[in-house]
C-alpha cells in the first residue's frame, strides 16, 4: 500500500513560504557588525525544515540547494565564518530563490536551474575562500554535487588529520522509501566522505510472489573509514525520513555524533537501540525541524489541516469554507431582519414574548457574525511584512536612505480586503520613497536628518481600518502639480484651488510630475488606480501634505467585504442604502441657504466649503414625494476627494446590510455599487458615493 | 452400487513447451513508481526456466526498490536451480549494487 | 403532436419545450434553461436600464434582472394581473451560469419536438422580436415561434452582459 505524498503538498507549500519569510526578515534584521547568533539560528532552522521537508516529498533541486544553504549557515553559527555585507546579499538572493523554486515546484512546472546553480557557487567560493590560504579553484566546486563535502574534508586534512572508523546501522522500516528517502542516495554520499564497506541483510526479504515491492526489507551494516568530521557525517543523514533505526558509534574513541533519530509512532522498532549522546544544543533543533514533516505524515488523519497543533495551536482553514460561512450569517442576518418586521406588525401578550425573543437573537446573531468575521481576519503585517525588503532594495536602488517604521502590524483586517490592499501600498510606498523623500545630499543641505523616514501606521478606527503611508521627505509641490494639471488641460488656466484641491489632482488618471519616469513608479497611472482600488474595497483615501515636511496617506477600509453599515433613503418609491462610511451628515436645509449659479447648479454652504446638491430622483429617473429642497433632506456624503449634498426624500434607518453582486446576473449599473436584500425580502440597490460624484461632475463639464 | 462414472472428454490444447532460457528486459524507469510493472514482469518468468538473463541495456532510472526486488528475485531463482545472468554492461548499477552490498546476490556479469 | 421523422432508425432527439403567451402570440423555450415559474411580484427598479428592463428581483438570495418580454417585442398596453408570470431562465456565459426573468403572459403547455420539426424563420423584416428566433415549429392549432434565451440576454442588457454571452456563444 503506498501513500500518495501529493495530499501533504499544499501544507508543504504553506510553511515553506512562510518558513521563507521567516528567513528573509531575520535576515533583514541582520546587523553584520554584531550579528545575533538566535536570529543565525533561526535562519539555520528553518533551512533546515524546508531542506528536509522538500526531501522528503521529492523536490530533489529543492532539497539539493537549501543543503548548500545550510552549509553556508552552518558555518556562520559556529563561527567559523563572520556575516559579511557579502553574505548576507547572497542569503537575501537564496531567499528569491528558494522562493521562485517553491513557486515553480507548487506550478508543477519546472524550475530555472541556471540562477540556481550560479548562486550555488557563488555560496561554495565564499565558504572556500573564506579560508585563508586554501585556494580552491571554482572549477573543483563543479565536478560534482558532492564537491561540497569533499572539500570540506579537504579543508580539514591540514585541521584535525585523524581517521576514525564509523560503524554505522541503519534498519529502515518498511515505509521508507515511499517516505521519500533513497538509502543509495545516502551511501554514496558516505563513500566520498572515506572508505566504505557494505553489508546487506536480506534476512527479512520475502520471496519475490510475495513481497511488496514498495516496502523496504533490507537492513544494512556499514563501516566508514574517513577522517572527516563527525559535522559532515552526521549531516548526510539529518535530511534522511525518520522511520527507521539508526545506530552510529565511532570506533576510534571520539565522541560519537549525535544520532538524530526518531521513532516513527507507526513502526515498532524497539528504542532499546538507539544511541543519543550528550548533544551541542544546536543538534536538537534541526532533529526537531526534519522530525517535524514526517511526523506529520505517520498520521494522516490529523494532517494537513491540523497543522502546527502543537506549535501555535491554530489550523488550516480552506477559503472556500469560510466564504460559505459568511454566506450563511448573511443569510441569516436577512432572514433576522425579516422577522424583525413580522415581530413588529404583531401585538398581543404573545408579541411581547417574542420581541423580547427577537432581542435576544439579534444579540447572539451580532456575536456570531463578528465571531465569523474575525475568523477572516489576519494581521497586516502579511502585507507589511515584504515592505522591509522591498525598502530596503528601493532605497538602494534609487541611492537614497530610508527608515522604515511599522507601527500596528498587529492589526486585523479581512482576509480578501488584505489581498486587495497590498498593490495600492506598495505603489504609496515606492512613490515616498521615490518622489517624497529627497537624497541624503538634499535632505542635509535642508537640515533634515540624511535618513528619510517612512512610516506605516495600522490601526482600528471607529469600526473600520486606518492605514497612514507617511513619509518626511518634500511634500507635495503643489506649484508644480498646477503647472502639470494645466499642462494636461486638467485644469483651467485661470481656476484657482484650495491647496486641499490641488492635492487631489494626484488621483486623476494619467497624472505625474516626476520629470523622469522611473522605472519604479512615475509613469503617472499610480494614484488614480490606488484610489480606484481603495473605494473598490469600500475605502477612501486621503491626503496631507506640508512643503518640505513630508506627506500622509491614510486610506480608511471597512472592516469586511460582505456586510456594510448603512443609511436606507427613500426616494420616491424605492429605498437606496447609503454606506455609512461615506457620509458625513444629514440637514434639511432652508431655502435662504441654498444658491443657485449660473447654469441651474445648487450649491449650499457646509462648514467652510460651497457643496452641490445631486437630486437622486433626477439621476435614477423617480417620482419623487419631495421637490423643493426644504421638502427633503439633503445628505452630506464624500467620495472621489469631494463632498456633494444628496437629495433625497426621507431617511428611513440605520441597519447593517448583506452586500449581494449585481454583477452575478446583471452587471454594472453607473451610481450602484451592489444590492442588499430588505427584511421585507425586496431588493435594495447600495449607491456607489464615488461613482456618484464622478458623473456629476462629468456632467458639469458636458 | 458403484455410481456410473461419467467421463467428459474435452479437447486439449497441446502444451507448449516451457522456455528454458528467459531474456527479461528491464525497461528504461524502474524506480519505485513503477515497481510494480516490474514485479509483474519477474514474476511472470516462468518457475522452470532455467537460465535467466536480465538485460539492462533499456534500463535508464532505478533505485533502492529496484535493486531489493531484483535481489529477492535473483535469490529465490538461483536458490530454485537456476542461472542468473545481467548483460547490458551498465557500471552505474554495478557501483549501485556495491553500494547497496547487493554485488553477491545480484549476479555474475555477462 | 409533431410527427417523429420515419426514415431515421435511431431514436430521433427529443427536445422538451415550454410554450407560453405573450399577446395572441405562441412562443417556446427549451426546457432544460428554465429554472422556475414565479408569480408576478413587483421588482427593484435599476436606473438607466432600458423600458423593458424592469428591475431586479430577490430569487433565492441572488439578485435577477427582470426582463418584460411582452414590452421588448413591442407591446404598448401591459398590465400585471394575477396571471402574468415570470419564466426564470439560466444561460452559461463566459463569466457562469447568469439568470433572469422575463415576464410573459402566462404559461401554456410543454410539447415534445425534433430538430426537423423546426423549420427556419423567415425574414419577418424589422420585428423587434426577429432577432431572438430560432425557427418556427408548426404545433396542430398553432405555430410555435422557438426563442434563442442566450440571445435575449445578450442584446438587451448592460454592454457588459452583451460582451458576455457573445463570448459564451
Amino acid at each position: 500500500m503506498s501513500i500518495d505524498l501529493t495530499q501533504f503538498h499544499d501544507a508543504f507549500f504553506d510553511e515553506s513560504f512562510e518558513a521563507v519569510d521567516s528567513m528573509e526578515a531575520a535576515l533583514l534584521k541582520l546587523d553584520t557588525g554584531s550579528p545575533d547568533p538566535e536570529a543565525i539560528n533561526t535562519i539555520f532552522r528553518v533551512a533546515h525544515s524546508i531542506k528536509g521537508g522538500s526531501a522528503t516529498f521529492g523536490f530533489g533541486e529543492i532539497a539539493s540547494f537549501t543543503h548548500s544553504l545550510e552549509t553556508l549557515l552552518d558555518e556562520l553559527r559556529s563561527r567559523r565564518m563572520t556575516v559579511t555585507q557579502r553574505i548576507c546579499d547572497l542569503l537575501l538572493r537564496s531567499v528569491d530563490i528558494l522562493r521562485a523554486m517553491l513557486r515553480a515546484a507548487k506550478a508543477k512546472q519546472p524550475i530555472e536551474m541556471q540562477s540556481v546553480a550560479d548562486l550555488q557557487l557563488d555560496i561554495e567560493v565564499v565558504i572556500v575562500q573564506r579560508d585563508a590560504g586554501v585556494a580552491a579553484s571554482p572549477a573543483l566546486m563543479l565536478s560534482s554535487g558532492e564537491s561540497l563535502a569533499a572539500t570540506d574534508a579537504q579543508r580539514r586534512a591540514s585541521a584535525a588529520a585523524r581517521t576514525v572508523e564509523w560503524l554505522i546501522q541503519l534498519r529502515p522500516g518498511p515505509l521508507f522509501f515511499e517516505r521519500g528517502t533513497d538509502p543509495l542516495r545516502i551511501f554514496r554520499e558516505l563513500s566520498v566522505l572515506g572508505a566504505l564497506t557494505v553489508t546487506a541483510d536480506l534476512d527479512a526479504l520475502p520471496a519475490c510472489q510475495e513481497l511488496d515491492p514498495r516496502r523496504c526489507y533490507l537492513s544494512w551494516s556499514l563501516v566508514l573509514v574517513s577522517d572527516a568530521p563527525e559535522a559532515a557525517i552526521r549531516e548526510i543523514f539529518e535530511w534522511m525520513n525518520a522511520d527507521c533505526e539508526l545506530v552510529v558509534t565511532c570506533r576510534a574513541g571520539a565522541p560519537a555524533p549525535a544520532s538524530p533519530t526518531e521513532e516513527a509512532r507507526g513502526s515498532d522498532a524497539a528504542a532499546e537501540d538507539i544511541l543519543t549522546t550528550a548533544a551541542p544544543a544546536a543538534a536538537a533543533p534541526p532533529v526537531a525541524a526534519v522530525a517535524a514533516p514526517v511526523i506529520e505524515l505517520v498520521q494522516p488523519a490529523q494532517m494537513p489541516q491540523a497543522g502546527h497543533a502543537a506549535e501555535s495551536g491554530s489550523i488550516r482553514v480552506g477559503v472556500e469554507k469560510l466564504d460559505e460561512l459568511i454566506n450563511t450569517v448573511g443569510e441569516l442576518v436577512i432572514t433576522h431582519a425579516m422577522l424583525s418586521q413580522i415581530c413588529h406588525s404583531i401585538s398581543g401578550p404573545a408579541a411581547e414574548v417574542l420581541r423580547s425573543g427577537m432581542q435576544q437573537l439579534e444579540r447572539n446573531m451580532r456575536q456570531l457574525q463578528e465571531g465569523v468575521m474575525r475568523v477572516r481576519m489576519l494581521p497586516i503585517s502579511v502585507v507589511f511584512s515584504r515592505f522591509p525588503r522591498m525598502v530596503r532594495d528601493l532605497a538602494q536602488r534609487l541611492d537614497k536612505q530610508v527608515e522604515l517604521k511599522i507601527v500596528g502590524e498587529t492589526t486585523e483586517l479581512d482576509k480578501t480586503v488584505l489581498e486587495k490592499i497590498g498593490d495600492p501600498l506598495v505603489h504609496l510606498v515606492r512613490n515616498c520613497i521615490d518622489h517624497g523623500i529627497e537624497n541624503a545630499k538634499a535632505r542635509m543641505a535642508a537640515g533634515k536628518n540624511p535618513f528619510g523616514t517612512l512610516q506605516l501606521n495600522a490601526s482600528h478606527r471607529g469600526g473600520n481600518i486606518a492605514i497612514e503611508v507617511a513619509d518626511d521627505g518634500g511634500g507635495l509641490d503643489c506649484e508644480r502639480i498646477v503647472a502639470k494639471a494645466r499642462a494636461a488641460g486638467l485644469v483651467g488656466a485661470n481656476d484657482k484651488l484650495s491647496e486641499a484641491e490641488i492635492q487631489q489632482l494626484i488621483f486623476l488618471p494619467g497624472f505625474s510630475t516626476a520629470e523622469v519616469t522611473t522605472d519604479v513608479s512615475g509613469r503617472g497611472v499610480g494614484m488614480d488606480v490606488v484610489r480606484r482600488n481603495v473605494t473598490d474595497l469600500g475605502g477612501k483615501i486621503e491626503v496631507r501634505s506640508e512643503r518640505g515636511k513630508g506627506s500622509q496617506f491614510l486610506i480608511t477600509l471597512p472592516l469586511t467585504l460582505a456586510i456594510v453599515d448603512g443609511l436606507s433613503v427613500g426616494v420616491g418609491d424605492q429605498t437606496y442604502i447609503l454606506p455609512m462610511m461615506s457620509t458625513i451628515e444629514s440637514l434639511r436645509l432652508a431655502p435662504s441657504q441654498v444658491t443657485t449659479i449660473a447654469d441651474g447648479r445648487e450649491v449650499f454652504a457646509f462648514r467652510d466649503e460651497y457643496l452641490p446638491i445631486i437630486r437622486l430622483y433626477q439621476i435614477f429617473g423617480l417620482n419623487p414625494r419631495a421637490r423643493a429642497l426644504h421638502d427633503g433632506l439633503v445628505v452630506v456624503v464624500e467620495g472621489a476627494g469631494r463632498r456633494v449634498g444628496l437629495f433625497v426624500d426621507d431617511l428611513l434607518g440605520q441597519q447593517q446590510v448583506v452586500i449581494k453582486s449585481l454583477e452575478t446576473h446583471y452587471g454594472r449599473v453607473s451610481g450602484i455599487s451592489a444590492a442588499t436584500i430588505l427584511g421585507d425580502g425586496s431588493v435594495a440597490l447600495i449607491l456607489d458615493v464615488a461613482d456618484l460624484i464622478r458623473s456629476a461632475s462629468h456632467r458639469e463639464a458636458a | 452400487m458403484k455410481p456410473a462414472r461419467k467421463t467428459v472428454r474435452r479437447t486439449r490444447k497441446t502444451p507448449e513447451p516451457q522456455p528454458r532460457s528467459e531474456v527479461i528486459a528491464l525497461p528504461a524507469d524502474c524506480t519505485l513508481r513503477k515497481i510494480d510493472a516490474l514485479r509483474d514482469q519477474l514474476c511472470g518468468v516462468h518457475a522452470d526456466v532455467r537460465n535467466i538473463t536480465l538485460d539492462l541495456r533499456q534500463l535508464e532510472r532505478f533505485d533502492t526498490a529496484t535493486l531489493q526486488l531484483v535481489a529477492a528475485f535473483a535469490r529465490d531463482r538461483v536458490a530454485h536451480g537456476a542461472n542468473l545472468l545481467v548483460c547490458g554492461n551498465r557500471p552505474v548499477w554495478d557501483e549501485a549494487a556495491e553500494l547497496l552490498g547487493l554485488t553477491a546476490t545480484l549476479g555474475a556479469r555477462a | 403532436m409533431p410527427s417523429q421523422s420515419a426514415h431515421t432508425t435511431a431514436p430521433a432527439v427529443i427536445n422538451q419545450v415550454l410554450t407560453f403567451a405573450i399577446g395572441d402570440a405562441t412562443y417556446g423555450i427549451d426546457i432544460p434553461c428554465v429554472q422556475e415559474i414565479r408569480g408576478w411580484s413587483p421588482v427593484t427598479r435599476l436606473p438607466q436600464a432600458p423600458a423593458d428592463v424592469l428591475g431586479v428581483l430577490n430569487l433565492r438570495g441572488s439578485i435577477v434582472p427582470v426582463l418584460d418580454l411582452r414590452l421588448k417585442f413591442g407591446s404598448t398596453n401591459v398590465q400585471y394581473t394575477p396571471i402574468t408570470v415570470i419564466i426564470v431562465v439560466s444561460v452559461t456565459s463566459a463569466k457562469g451560469p447568469r439568470e433572469f426573468g422575463m415576464v410573459v403572459d402566462g404559461v401554456s403547455d410543454v410539447i415534445d419536438i425534433t430538430p426537423e420539426d423546426v423549420k427556419p424563420a423567415p425574414d419577418l423584416g424589422a420585428t423587434s422580436s426577429g432577432a431572438y428566433i430560432r425557427g418556427l415549429v408548426p404545433v396542430t392549432g398553432r405555430m410555435v415561434v422557438l426563442l434563442d434565451v442566450a440571445l435575449l440576454i445578450g442584446k438587451e442588457f448592460s454592454a457588459a452582459a452583451a460582451e458576455d454571452a457573445t463570448q459564451a456563444a
